[in-house]
């Protein structure tokens, strides 16, 4: 900061008299604000301290009496609901006392269980003990408004749903879940409307996708295609919610929603390409049993839902529609009404899921060029690249000519990158 | 009730929620070993390629088998009130029921599977209390004693569980008249 003010100062940029003003401006900052690294050193002693007690303690562990051992259980778990209690009622404006004592007391509720059920030797179902460890954490959410309680919170929701479901070995609707999901959701709105708090927003549009996803693919029963259309909706409502809430200076790669709804979406897309698809549905007996499925409701439910939110996106940018339409976004309405083309036509409705694909390959590189961004218009070439291997596998074409495809794909990377950055240079 | 108020009773709820749950389980654990009906069930071998789990020892019990009728109204996966009795001075499944046994020590079991040897059918139950937890660095030794004392025939290595209301808990592991974990000291 020294060395800047004086090359401020020598270019004449800002007066001596201002040149003070900063540097006594940041004198005053630094006696203000705890030096960082006795802190850190602080927090490491304290840390080594704790890990040293704990170590001889678990030493002696079997020498001590069960009534010993349970008060020991308890001691992380009151500790945790003090430092708790102090972050809520006296420091409320302190982020790293909230978050830090919330998630201190989350992991010390799940050690003090695990503890008891050891010390008795008492046998316990994971998917119940991960069950009861959400509904302990979910008032902390709410209570202590924390955010890494709330990623917790969808950690263990998700990681309960793939541990009840796993016991049947076939898919069921888990309702328990979806009411954990539902409780969560008031948070998870208020910290999306405010927008401030842009490092857990990040973090909760990754973990809430992956979420869900499982949530959803713990359906399907009788007509697993039909989970299709509700993956793809599902996928859109994401993308949709990611440009809602997308900043101006946010990249995409930050972005979970958008990140993952547009691969979700062509991960789908890529399945779908395949002939097994459209055959194995083609087995499939469709009868009026359909609408009294799970699976149906929700693919009905998240097909409205992205309705919904292209409709409020959308309504703010009436005027400028065709530059905030990207080519994802209409993939849950084309693709319905290719699925249905494909109860009746399922060779048609490959076709055109292929063409789907390639269109928004193309769409896409031609995005990227108009952005001037080549992330963007190499994750075009990268879903043409994708498709034409894809159709490697379920197509007879000889290696040579498998061959000439994919080094005419690579050349077209090159060319295509290096067209880019020279337009670049040309245009800076 | 102002803001504050609320906040200090949603607060209090959700100590008194967090406290009970491990509590409850330490009552109940206790009110068992304290009043519960003691019983030893004698241990069978184990796989010794069973890998090692770390921090407890996996126990398999000789008498977890049960006759029943060939119209059984039984299934795999289903739960069984097992009524319990004592033979020789150790524990044995004397029979199944549906409905919960009024005077008896019984166990609330799972079925783990059934099969059909001659005439008879036979379930195989899954008793909870297989895991016997020590101090990590012991179990393997734990382990290694308590699988090599199962090819002692002079020797009968029991565990020690109390029955209270169907629900069973293990407080040691004895090989002979001695514990598991006074022959690791």
């Amino acid at each position: 900061m020294k060395r800047d003010i004086e090359e401020l100062l020598k270019a004449n940029v800002i007066s001596p008299e201002i040149a003070d003003a900063i540097s006594n401006y940041y004198k005053q900052k630094e006696i203000s604000s705890p030096n960082r690294l006795v802190v850190v050193f602080g927090i490491l002693g304290a840390l080594l301290v704790g890990l040293g007690v704990i170590l001889i303690i678990a030493h002696n562990w079997d020498d001590l009496a069960r009534g010993v051992k349970t008060f020991l259980a308890f001691i992380p778990l009151v500790l945790g609901q003090v430092a708790t209690g102090y972050s809520i009622f006296r420091k409320k404006e302190s982020t790293s006392w909230r978050e830090a004592s919330a998630c201190f007391l989350i992991l010390a509720i799940g050690a003090c269980i695990s503890l008891i059920s050891q010390i008795y030797n008492i046998e316990g179902d994971l998917g119940d003990f991960l069950l009861t460890w959400s509904l302990l954490v979910l008032p902390i959410v709410y209570i202590a408004r924390s955010h890494i309680a709330s990623l917790l919170y969808f950690l263990l929701i998700t990681y309960f749903l793939f541990e009840s479901n796993s016991w049947t070995h076939r898919r069921q609707f888990n309702f328990i879940y979806w009411l954990l999901f539902l409780a969560i959701v008031p948070h998870v709105f208020f910290l999306f409307k405010n927008r401030k708090e842009t490092n857990f927003i990040n973090f909760h549009s990754f973990l809430i996708p992956i979420s869900l996803s499982f949530g959803v693919g713990s359906l399907a029963g009788e007509f697993p295609h039909l989970l299709s259309i509700a993956f793809i909706a599902l996928f859109s409502c994401f993308y949709g919610l990611g440009y809602i809430y997308k900043s101006s200076q946010q990249g995409h790669l930050s972005n979970g929603f958008i990140l993952y709804g547009s691969m979700a979406t062509m991960v789908t897309l890529f399945i779908a390409s395949f002939q097994d698809f459209w055959r194995t549905m083609r087995e499939v007996i469709w009868s009026a049993s359909i609408f009294q499925t799970e699976t149906f409701y929700f693919a009905l439910l998240f097909f409205v839902s992205a309705i919904l939110v292209y409709y409020y996106y959308f309504n703010d940018r009436r005027s400028q529609w065709r530059d905030n339409l990207q080519p994802i976004m209409p993939v849950f309405i084309v693709y319905s009404f290719i699925f249905i083309i494909g109860q009746f036509f399922p060779q048609l409705a490959q076709i055109l899921i292929n063409m789907l694909i390639l269109s928004i390959g193309v769409l896409t590189i031609r995005q990227g060029a108009n952005m001037n961004h080549l992330g963007v218009l190499n994750y075009g070439l990268i879903i043409i690249t994708i498709l034409v291997a894809c159709r490697f596998f379920d197509t007879d074409i000889s290696f040579v000519w498998r061959g000439l495809i994919f080094v005419s794909l690579g050349l077209g990377f090159f060319a295509t990158n290096f067209w880019m950055i020279k337009k670049r240079s040309e245009d800076g | 009730m102002d803001k504050k108020k609320f906040l200090i009773l949603a607060f209090t709820l959700m100590v008194i929620a967090q406290l009970y749950v491990p509590f409850s389980m330490v009552w109940e654990s206790e009110s068992i070993l304290a009043a519960g009906t003691l019983y030893k069930f004698r241990t069978a071998p184990i796989d010794p390629n069973d890998p090692f789990r770390g921090k407890y020892i996996t126990l398999n019990f000789k008498d977890n088998i049960c006759n029943m009728a060939n119209d059984s109204i039984w299934s795999q996966g289903d739960k069984a009130y097992c009524i319990l009795e004592n033979v020789n001075g150790f524990a044995h499944i004397r029979s199944l029921q549906k409905s919960k046994p009024e005077d008896k020590d019984y166990l609330y079991l799972t079925i783990g599977y059934i099969v059909t040897v001659g005439n008879e059918n036979k379930a195989n139950l899954v008793f909870p209390f297989d895991k016997f937890y020590m101090e990590e660095s012991k179990a393997y030794a734990a382990e290694k004693i308590y699988r090599e004392r199962q090819l002692d025939t002079i020797h009968t290595t029991y565990a020690l569980v109390y029955v209270k209301n169907g629900v069973g808990r293990l407080s040691d592991v004895k090989i002979g008249d001695s514990s598991i974990r006074d022959m690791l000291k």
